[in-house]
């Protein structure tokens, strides 16, 4: 037992001393929690969007269905791979790829590592460990994010299709039109503290009131937009399996699509995060429980939320989703970046917000 | 260091061949694919310069936004390109010599340049804006003036357009 | 015209239950004296006559700009051999009064076409039934817009509903038809013809827009069916509808099978609300019989009606929840269905095809029990539609996509011949309940649910309140259930000569069975007037000049049922 705990902390010196095995073990990090994540989401999506409907859900593999998802994953893989005849070989073989290391790649600027560092605060010690404290992490993340669109057009495009193909052009369209109201609603969280960091968005509201109630303007829009960049319901029209069968993604099946699959969930447990540093306070919570525990849950409380009004609302048409994008969000997010600095100005003279 | 070497010369390496690969291919959509691996190419190439924040602005707003817009256009056109063969000494083929004579004039004397007239190390992040709002911001108000523009300019157009769609 | 000495009757007599009609036929026969042959009132609100092939389009004109026969119901043929009766079958909204109108053409020996004169300039209701006219009797409707097959492939050679053809499509006598069905019929290389339109497009058009198949197998066009849009961006520039995919030639089999035979198969022709379509078909056979079914018999058959248009109901609210993304209610609409499902279990041993009705009657009396089970059933259905109004009507989302979209005027509501709740939502009065009475609806206290905005909201909450209307016509029948028997005494082979035709009010609006029976065991011609069809219809052409995202809630708030359209 003591050796292998001086194994641990030799592993531990030696991974805090360079900066690439130090990113490995985040990135180490990073896939179980969202693993963890992704298999809660999609269970929770399942079961408890079920009982909404008045249904069970998945019921017979494992106990209360638990291990549905590990049938599903296996059925996925071990099903035919194949390339529809019209489709650009290679592009539709890459994109489901990078969408799953594309939406990886925003969990890095997520402070889950120093959730995990600080239940072990005598080997994992957060200055050594924590690698998501940079400075623009913020800006990672929706860098990250942005590469959606396109991948989603060249997803389109390449399964050589008609619903692909007016799919691929209704997900750009959406995409692009809500990244901008969703960076101008994070924006004026980023106004009120000065920083793209997240790590020190959560630190300034671990000494101040949660921003949910700060920026609660700021919060709606962003989570409504959030839901559109997610193509989530009610902005699931990309996909849409009314009128164009599965969208963008119908050409895709077996691994591919489980790929594709897979990396919208990462993305909704990434969106999820990203919401709960920005306005719920991350890892702070008012109980002694640890910071890993309260981030998780919060996330999941998040989805939760997007399950539920994926059960309430049907699809919005598009032009309504881009008139809500354009002539609601995008002028109603400048209005409260600009009134921001009156807020912050209110808050610090009333000790609501500590900078 | 010497691994951040090796992988700035991997990640220059795949920009100047998928640039490549943007006139070289054939296919529309295919070159609109490599532009993008070239921009984010780009954008890597910045990170490894510690600059992750322009990094980033590469990221979002090139390799994400601006070639959304390309590829709607692209998309759009027919898939087959005619296949045209050209001749070795054709106009096009001169042209694009001349320019990749200057472009080598130009970098090799953006080379001799002193760098640190464009920040050498970079501050952090939050430096930008002060230096945005102050040192910088006539050049600032001209662009916000020209985006106005622009912006008004594009409404005019799709708003006349429209109303001539409506008369006809 | 003579005007014919009045009798005077003399004291006090019972009115003339048919007064009204006499009055329309003189008016008629006042106006066009010589174009019309042997017209004359066969039951209340129904005129039966022939009018002559030469002046038959003036007739039409006279008879929808004058006379008040709005409504184009049906058409049809029948074919006698030497001759074609061609059936055709009106309605006149503000008199309530059906005008069936036939006109004799002859044809030869073989399957050839026969030309006539087409009716779809005065009324454009009758595109499709011409076009399904064309396909199985081989009419060729001179100055028809688009006319092909519609029902069977365009590579079927012959026209299966002419009797030189036996229940399989093979000629009985090879020297006068063609070689049955094509070789390729099990194949997939069946050609589907485009629409003519689309054919002799501008080429400037056609490479503008963008043809998109939805179906045969997709999830919106609620069974197997085509839509083809051809889209302008997002908008929907012209559509198609390819149909036929469950085409079973139901007339034929009508043609084929002994009257009883027959029975099983209107709950196959649409298989959302069975019920109704037993009743029309049981009707239509009562009527050609001339019996009329015990008190209880009526009462029965109210009810069982009514719980299936709650349920066909139900799931129009079920896939309405679908059409734009809102799956929770589709498995809601879906649960509460259930409830009358087992109903129909409970008293007729199916659930989904129960083949209760009977000639005269219906197949045994209602189970111990029942009553109680039904109420409880309909008041957690009541209950229940408060929840549904809380993710439907009461929904902003849901609003943005349903109200004030896909608005159909009255006027092209009737000019293209839609019935039920669609054609209510546009402001029109007509319910066969009510406005021909048919069985005993005639006891019951019950609205017809009329709306003036004519848009997908309209004709949603059309059913929603036919729900609630059928709810309550359900109690009242169980409350003032008659005893006695529940089936008369009547003949299941021998049926009289004679025409019939039964006009019920399905669950998507007036469908009806018409029969002509020479004294055989089987039917000469049996023609099924389906609602659907002609919903379908006008679901097309409120496609075009939507939104693609539109054009199919507009199709799903039709409510169409593939068995009903290809029957």
């Amino acid at each position: 037992m003591t050796g292998d705990f001086l194994s641990l902390a030799s592993v531990v010196g030696l991974v805090s001393g360079n900066l690439i095995l130090r990113l490995i073990a985040v990135a180490i990090v990073a896939f179980i929690v969202v693993s963890i994540g992704s298999l809660i989401e999609i269970y929770i999506e399942r079961k408890f969007w079920a009982r909404i409907m008045s249904r069970y859900g998945p019921t017979e593999v494992g106990r209360y269905g638990s291990l549905q998802l590990f049938a599903d994953a296996i059925k996925f893989i071990s099903k035919e791979v194949f390339t529809p005849e019209l489709a650009d070989r290679t592009i539709y073989d890459i994109v489901p790829v990078l969408a799953v290391a594309t939406s990886f790649v925003v969990l890095v600027a997520i402070p889950f590592d120093y959730a995990v560092s600080s239940l072990f605060p005598s080997s994992f010690h957060p200055s050594s460990f924590v690698i998501s404290n940079f400075d623009p992490s913020l800006l990672v993340a929706f860098g990250f994010f942005a590469m959606e669109p396109v991948l989603v057009l060249f997803g389109g495009w390449a399964g050589g299709s008609k619903y692909t193909l007016i799919g691929g052009f209704r997900s750009a369209a959406q995409l692009i039109s809500y990244e901008i109201p969703l960076v101008l609603s994070f924006l004026s969280v980023v106004a009120l503290t000065r920083s793209l960091n997240l790590f020190q968005i959560i630190e300034v509201q671990s000494a101040s009131w949660p921003f949910l109630i700060l920026e609660l303007p700021a919060f709606v829009l962003f989570l409504i937009a959030m839901l559109a960049e997610l193509e989530r319901t009610p902005f699931d029209l990309t996909e849409a399996d009314s009128e164009l069968v599965a969208g963008w993604n119908t050409e895709y099946g077996g691994s591919k699509f489980l790929l594709v699959y897979l990396s919208e969930y990462i993305r909704a447990f990434a969106g999820s995060a990203i919401i709960t540093c920005l306005f719920l306070g991350g890892w702070v919570g008012p109980a002694p429980i640890p910071g890993l525990v309260w981030i998780f849950a919060k996330t999941i409380v998040v989805f939760t939320v997007l399950v539920w009004i994926r059960a309430a609302y049907p699809r919005v048409r598009i032009d309504q989703m881009l008139n809500l994008g354009w002539k609601v969000l995008v002028p109603s997010s400048v209005v409260w970046l600009v009134l921001t600095p009156y807020v912050a100005n209110f808050a610090v003279v009333h000790h609501l917000l500590t900078l | 260091m010497a691994y951040s070497e090796i992988l700035f010369m991997f990640v220059a390496g795949v920009t100047i061949i998928s640039a490549l690969g943007v006139v070289v291919s054939k296919e529309i959509v295919r070159s609109a694919a490599y532009l993008i691996l070239a921009l984010v190419g780009v954008a890597a190439a910045f990170s490894l310069m510690d600059s992750l924040f322009m990094a980033m602005i590469q990221l979002l707003i090139y390799a994400g936004a601006v070639m959304v817009l390309f590829l709607f256009g692209v998309m759009l056109t027919r898939k087959e390109a005619p296949a045209k063969r050209r001749r070795l000494l054709s106009r096009t083929n001169l042209s694009y010599l001349i320019l990749s004579v200057v472009l080598f004039f130009l970098v090799a004397r953006s080379g001799l340049m002193d760098t640190s007239v464009l920040g050498g190390i970079p501050g952090p992040v939050s430096a930008i804006a002060p230096s945005l709002y102050t040192e910088f911001k006539g050049v600032l108000y001209a662009l916000a003036g020209l985006l106005v523009t622009v912006g008004l300019g594009a409404i005019y157009i799709v708003k006349k357009e429209a109303n001539e769609g409506k008369n006809a | 015209m003579a005007s014919k000495p009045q009798l005077k009757p003399p004291v006090a007599p019972p009115p003339d239950p048919l007064q009204a009609e006499k009055e329309m036929v003189r008016t008629l026969l006042g106006a066009l004296p010589n174009d019309f042959v042997n017209l004359k009132p066969a039951r209340r609100r129904r005129l039966v006559g022939q009018c002559l092939p030469a002046t038959f389009l003036h007739v039409l004109a006279f008879l929808r700009n004058e006379a008040g026969f709005d409504h184009f119901n049906y058409m049809t043929a029948v074919d006698l051999r030497t001759s074609f009766d061609l059936v055709y079958d009106f309605w006149s909204i503000q008199k309530h009064m059906e005008l069936l109108l036939k006109v004799n053409i002859p044809h030869g020996q073989k399957d050839e076409l026969v030309p006539f004169s087409t009716s779809t300039g005065v009324y454009p209701a009758a595109e499709w039934f011409e076009r399904e006219v064309y396909d199985l009797f081989g009419i060729e409707f001179t100055g028809h817009p688009d006319q092909r097959r519609i029902l069977l492939r365009e590579d079927w050679k012959t026209h299966p509903l002419r009797k030189i053809y036996d229940r399989r499509g093979n000629p009985i006598n090879p020297a006068l038809g063609a070689a049955g069905p094509p070789a390729l019929w099990r194949t997939n290389e069946g050609k589907i013809a485009l629409p003519k339109k689309w054919l002799e497009e501008d080429p400037e058009v056609s490479e503008s827009v963008l043809t998109v198949n939805f179906g045969p197998h997709h999830p919106s066009t609620h069974g197997p069916l085509m839509v083809r849009l051809r889209l302008n961006g997002e908008m929907v520039y012209d559509a198609d509808i390819v149909m036929g995919y469950l085409h079973r030639n139901h007339e034929k089999l009508g043609e084929n099978n002994t009257w009883i035979q027959m029975l099983p198969y209107p709950d196959r022709t649409n298989y959302v609300s069975p019920i109704n379509w037993e009743w029309a078909y049981v009707r239509a056979v009562e009527e050609l019989e001339g019996i009329e079914p015990p008190q209880r018999a009526e009462y029965i058959r109210v009810i069982m009606a009514e719980l299936d248009r709650i349920q066909s109901h139900l799931m129009f609210l079920a896939t309405s929840g679908d059409t734009v993304g809102q799956l929770t209610g589709f498995v809601w609409g879906l649960r509460d269905r259930e409830l009358i499902l087992d109903l129909n279990e409970m008293v007729a041993g199916a659930r989904m095809l129960p083949n209760y009705f009977r000639f005269g009657g219906v197949n045994r009396d209602l189970p111990k029990g029942f009553s109680e089970r039904a109420n409880n059933a309909l008041d957690l259905i009541e209950s229940h539609l408060a929840e549904f109004s809380a993710i439907y009507e009461r929904n902003p989302v849901f609003l943005g996509r349903f109200k004030g979209v896909g608005v159909l005027s009255p006027q092209n509501a009737i000019d293209w011949g839609a019935v039920g709740p669609g054609l209510r939502a546009s402001g029109v009065q007509f319910d066969v309940r009510r406005d021909d009475p048919y069985s005993v609806y005639d006891h019951f206290d019950f609205d017809v649910v009329v709306s003036n905005d004519g848009d997908n909201l309209a004709r949603f909450m059309m059913r929603v309140e036919e729900i609630k209307q059928s709810i309550s016509i359900v109690r009242q029948a169980l409350h003032g259930l008659p005893s006695g028997p529940y089936q008369a005494k009547a003949s299941v082979l021998s049926i009289p000569p004679g025409e019939s035709s039964s006009r019920i009010e399905t669950p998507r609006g007036e469908g009806s069975y018409f029969l002509v029976s020479d004294g055989s065991p089987r039917a000469v011609r049996m023609k099924i007037k389906s609602a659907a069809f002609i919903n379908l219809y006008v679901a097309k052409r409120q496609m075009v000049g939507e939104k693609l995202q539109d054009a199919l809630v507009i199709l799903g708030t039709w409510d169409p049922v593939l068995g009903e359209i290809d029957r």
